[in-house]
């Protein structure tokens, strides 16, 4: 389940964006982007739009009629609606060209892209999930993209924030991520009001540091006959407020590897076994096991709804990425947010879909001209409003943050927290850069660690024994 | 003499070709949609391939690799475990349902009906129920152990009691296993049980003297295509469980699933189709060497 | 014999206490998927748990139905049951026949082959005949769903192979004599004879096609070609599953197949007659 949390941000993401840019192309939302026709009249003048075919054919480039651009995503719902809103703003603008959107759902995704790529129906643009998108690119399905920014003078370097490419070491520019998210700590005010407990730090700069996170978390869980862990009596299974859902996912995990200068892998096969690995592990797994302050991390998935819990006041802190805000704030609208706990330094994550563009294309040139403009903030903004931008001018210039930060939908511990987090904090998931990544951390990775969260194993015993099964499949960095 | 042996064999002529026109379709279907794939997953099988270059030959190095791969084996563990539970557990409750359908009873097509209603549902929709069932927080099965005073379970989520949860899943749907039973069981005829009664038997007697013996070729036809279809779970463990806690239902078939499009592994996914493919056999082969000691043919 | 009827009523007692618990575990699941579609997303999962929601939301239907393209993917469904119930019917029915009625060299080691068909697992053909069908250009269209149905199933030639075998031989033979051909014999006689195994062959047919879930989600590209198993899954795609929903639209999603298997059920047990089944 949590692996679909990871992509499915985007989807969260763009139910903002309805809001935040219901101007713009918003009125063909509803319209039929399949339908082979052009109508780029009803931008210009919307009484004119039923006779716009003799115009087209007269404005298409080359003169050989229409140019068609298929481009794939996993968005469902409103986000799916704005996407072709979107697109067909484009065909408005660029006569001759038509954007054939294709939705699938994100269970199926990579089945259903494999298939396509499979059955020589590679999209020109499609979403790659993260685990994969370097695949693609080795495969020599997606173009690799430096050569094409570079060709119109863009530095890509300068321009996009560093997780928000997919660079090899090489060099190759495999893929764009847009509409990126970072992870943010959520807390529950109300309950550390009620508890009398400090909140957490939402200083990018000087985070809690993992131990006073602990130390708050103990004072704020509490059973039903007012117990905390430590007292006697306390009886974690009628637990009525969790102190947090321990961040045991390995994007998570990733994020304190960071902070503690450690990381899952380097150059030459597992690193975690080491002494910053195995203190973050322990660090996690403590919360449930020995401090009682969270659920056990095995059986997330079953607990009810992060918004609700925080409305019925069951939850403390939750450690997520900022794509939950929008279902968090819903309910919750007071939600606070707060830097991450740190080991070493701060540390978060930034990671996104990444958005590729096929190699094998028809058209590349207006493959390329529409890729830019649909995965760049200045021209398709929508994308902007519901996630965070993928260039750095954004957080330079603070004059840009209300393009895609709306201080009606975002609070003001958000806007506090999240621009500057981003700016210096965010780095790349370890994940994105393991070649096999798949296999490796679903495979391997996630069932030796449910191993150490129900209590099986050591985090000592359950890495050793990972190093010896990964092995045989690690085959390095991109 | 001549002449007769001339005739018989155009009236056999006859008969071959018309039998051959009649079972073409079935020639055709096997050489298209059977024939050809087996041959090519056997090729690619040899094969690095992942769906976008072009194939190359490996030899046998796919089989040699999944024979140390620690994943790989456990999947086979787990099926083998939920197999070993599932098809004996499941033939027993679908035998009991068809020997309760096949009582003379009112309202027996209702009955029926609803017996059958499990295997209908989506199976979206029924993982959906199931999970709520086995949710720990407030499902239905620990509200229920609470307030009997157990403690509370795991289910889906603990590595060792995910199997038998499953199981339970396919067990409750063992409707379409029931069908097949009750048609056998109206197929017992009733003189028999009788015999039984007038010989002084009671219930058990006739069930174990005359009614598994009747009914045991469809005993261990239902035996056999439940082995061949436990052997490919993979809706339970795609769905609700994503193949965890631990691995601890990561069927065959979701792994192959995985390797194959997901992965795009296609040469090493082959190699496991096959390897199923030959287990398959060889269970089947088991199960008709033992059959001789217990099934019945009559007449 | 006062003794003997109180024996029997005793009986009957443990039997309808039997049937009602089976009854229970088999429903159970069901009405919780029809209590969760009238319910609201957080009432479904509350604690302490409601058995009938507080205000039934009918509203979940429409919502439902108009969320994806419902009914589009009812039609698409229905479109492929039928198609693959035709092909089911007339390929097996064929095939049977010759395997029954035709005594034709290498019949025994043909019939053999289409019986080991069964034994292959659907892993096996499902990578190539996927390369098969995306290398002759029909990837996203329903042929690789139905095109099938219209050559083989041995599980269906099987089982009316073995109806046909209890028809007796006299018919074939007076049909013969009256100067029909083995096609008339096929359709005018033995067809009409074995309508309950051809029913069979139906509900069957008609449930796995409804409820093939691996078959389109290969296949189709297309959002407007899913089939409702397919479409299902669209609920959980969202951030959060929307079981109110997806139970709203499961429920409307089984009740072609309860109408169905309720009225075709007496056939259907008929048409199973197994009795004479060989290893």
């Amino acid at each position: 389940m949590k692996k679909k949390l990871s992509a499915v941000f985007l989807t969260a993401g763009m139910v903002l964006g309805l809001t935040a840019c219901g101007g713009s192309g918003g009125g063909n939302a509803g319209s039929d982007t399949s339908a082979p026709e052009n109508s780029e009249a009803s931008e210009m003048d919307a009484g004119q739009s039923e006779d716009s075919s003799s115009e087209s054919a007269e404005a298409a480039p080359a003169g050989d009629g229409e140019i068609t651009i298929t481009v794939v995503d996993w968005n469902t719902g409103i986000a799916s609606d704005l996407q072709k809103a979107a697109c067909q703003e484009y065909m408005d603008s660029h006569p001759g060209i038509i954007i054939d959107h294709q939705t699938i759902a994100y269970e199926d995704y990579n089945t259903k892209l494999n298939t396509l790529i499979a059955a020589g129906q590679t999209p020109d643009i499609f979403y790659a999930s993260d685990l994969y998108a370097f695949n693609y690119g080795e495969q020599g399905v997606s173009q690799d993209l430096a050569p094409l920014y570079e060709a119109q003078g863009v530095d890509m370097k300068e321009k996009f924030l560093s997780p928000a490419i997919y660079e090899t070491a090489a060099g190759e520019v495999y893929g764009l991520a847009y509409g990126v998210v970072c992870t943010v700590m959520y807390y529950d005010k109300e309950i550390f009001d009620a508890a009398g407990v400090e909140y957490p730090s939402s200083d990018p700069a000087n985070p809690d540091t993992w131990d006073e996170w602990v130390e708050k978390l103990k004072q704020i869980t509490v059973d039903q006959n007012g117990k905390h862990p430590g007292e006697e009596g306390f009886n974690p299974l009628a637990t009525k407020t969790y102190g947090t859902i321990s961040p045991s996912w390995y994007y998570h995990l990733s994020t304190f590897l960071h902070s503690n200068e450690g990381a899952f892998f380097d150059e030459n096969g597992l690193t975690l076994g080491n002494e910053e690995g195995l203190e973050v592990i322990k660090a996690v797994n403590d919360l449930a096991a020995v401090h009682q302050v969270a659920p056990t991390p095995i059986a997330e998935d079953a607990l009810p709804t992060v918004a609700s819990m925080f409305k019925e006041n069951q939850l403390g802190c939750y450690i997520s990425g900022s794509y939950e805000y929008i279902d968090i704030a819903e309910e919750n609208p007071d939600i606070g947010i707060a830097m991450i706990p740190m080991f070493k330094r701060p540390a978060s994550i930034a990671w996104a879909a990444c958005l590729e563009m096929s190699a094998t294309t028809e058209h590349p040139e207006e493959v390329f001209e529409f890729f830019r403009w649909y995965a760049e903030a200045d021209t398709n903004p929508c994308h902007v409003a519901s996630n965070l931008p993928n260039e750095y001018k954004y957080y330079e210039d603070e004059s840009l943050f209300d393009i895609w930060m709306d201080p009606s939908i975002y609070n003001d511990d958000f806007h506090a927290v999240v621009p500057a987090l981003m700016a210096e904090y965010a780095y790349s998931p370890e994940m994105c850069t393991v070649k096999n990544a798949g296999q490796i951390f679903d495979e391997y990775v996630a069932p030796q660690l449910d191993k150490v969260w129900m209590g099986e194993q050591t985090p000592e015993d359950a890495c050793a024994e990972l190093a010896d099964s990964v092995g045989a499949v690690y085959s390095g960095l991109w | 003499m001549r002449k007769e042996h001339k005739k018989m064999s155009l009236a056999a002529r006859r008969r071959n070709v018309a039998g051959y026109l009649f079972i073409a379709p079935a020639l055709i279907g096997m050489s298209l949609f059977y024939v050809f794939p087996m041959l090519f997953s056997f090729g690619t099988s040899f094969t690095d391939w992942n769906l976008m270059t072009t194939p190359s030959f490996v030899g046998g190095d796919n089989y040699m690799e999944l024979m140390n791969d620690s994943v790989y084996l456990k999947s086979i563990r787990v099926t083998f475990y939920y197999t070993l539970l599932a098809v004996p557990l499941s033939n027993i409750y679908a035998l009991l349902m068809a020997m309760l359908l096949n009582a003379k009873i009112r309202g027996r097509s209702v009955v029926r009906t609803i017996f059958y209603v499990p295997s209908i549902v989506p199976a979206v929709a029924s993982a959906g129920v199931w999970m709520y069932i086995f949710n720990p927080y407030n499902g239905f099965l620990n509200q229920i152990f609470l307030q009997l005073g157990f403690d509370p379970k795991m289910w889906i989520y603990d590595s060792k009691q995910v199997i038998p949860c499953i199981v339970a899943m396919a067990i409750w749907a063992a409707g379409g296993t029931a069908v097949i039973y009750l048609a056998a069981l109206q197929g017992v005829p009733s003189e028999l049980h009788e015999a039984v009664a007038i010989d002084g038997g009671n219930g058990l007697h006739k069930f174990f003297y005359i009614t598994v013996p009747m009914i045991s070729p469809i005993i261990f036809y239902n035996l056999i295509m439940g082995v061949i279809n436990s052997m490919q779970v993979f809706t339970q463990g795609y769905i609700m469980t994503d193949g965890g806690p631990n691995n601890g239902s990561l069927f065959y078939v979701l792994l192959l699933y995985r390797r194959a499009f997901e992965q795009t592994k296609m040469g090493t996914a082959c190699a496991m189709a096959w390897i199923l493919f030959f287990i398959l056999g060889i269970l089947t082969l088991l199960n008709f060497a033992l059959s001789r000691k217990w099934v019945y043919y009559g007449g | 014999m006062k003794s003997h009827k109180k024996n029997r009523t005793i009986k009957r007692m443990f039997l309808w206490t039997a049937i009602i618990l089976v009854c229970i575990i088999s429903l159970f699941p069901f009405y919780w998927m029809v209590r969760s579609s009238l319910m609201t997303k957080t009432e479904i999962f509350g604690t302490p748990m409601r058995w009938v929601p507080e205000v039934p939301q009918w509203d979940n239907y429409s919502e439902a139905l108009t969320r994806i393209p419902f009914m589009r993917y009812f039609w698409n469904s229905f479109l492929l049951v039928i198609l693959n119930i035709v092909g089911k019917v007339l390929s097996s029915s064929l095939v049977a026949f010759g395997f029954s009625r035709i005594e034709f060299k290498g019949r025994n080691i043909w019939f053999a082959l289409v019986i080991m068909t069964m034994m292959i697992p659907w892993s096996v053909l499902l990578i190539p005949q996927f390369m098969l069908w995306s290398q002759v250009g029909l990837y996203n269209t329903y042929f690789p769903l139905f095109f099938p149905a219209f050559f083989v199933d041995g599980f269906y030639v099987f089982l009316l192979r073995q109806f046909f075998a209890t028809l007796p031989r006299e018919y074939d033979e007076a049909a013969i004599i009256d100067g029909a051909g083995y096609f008339q014999i096929y359709s005018r006689i033995l067809l009409p004879m074995c309508k309950p195994a051809l029913m069979t062959v139906c509900v069957f047919t008609f449930m796995n096609t409804w409820n093939d879930f691996i078959g389109p989600m290969i296949y189709l590209k297309d959002t407007d070609k899913f089939t409702v198993s397919l479409g299902l899954q669209q609920f959980i795609s969202q951030y959060t599953t929307e079981w109110h929903y997806m139970m709203a639209a499961a429920t409307v999603a089984i009740m072609p197949m309860l109408v169905m298997f309720f009225f075709a059920q007496r056939y259907f047990i008929e048409g199973m007659n197994f009795a004479g089944v060989k290893g």
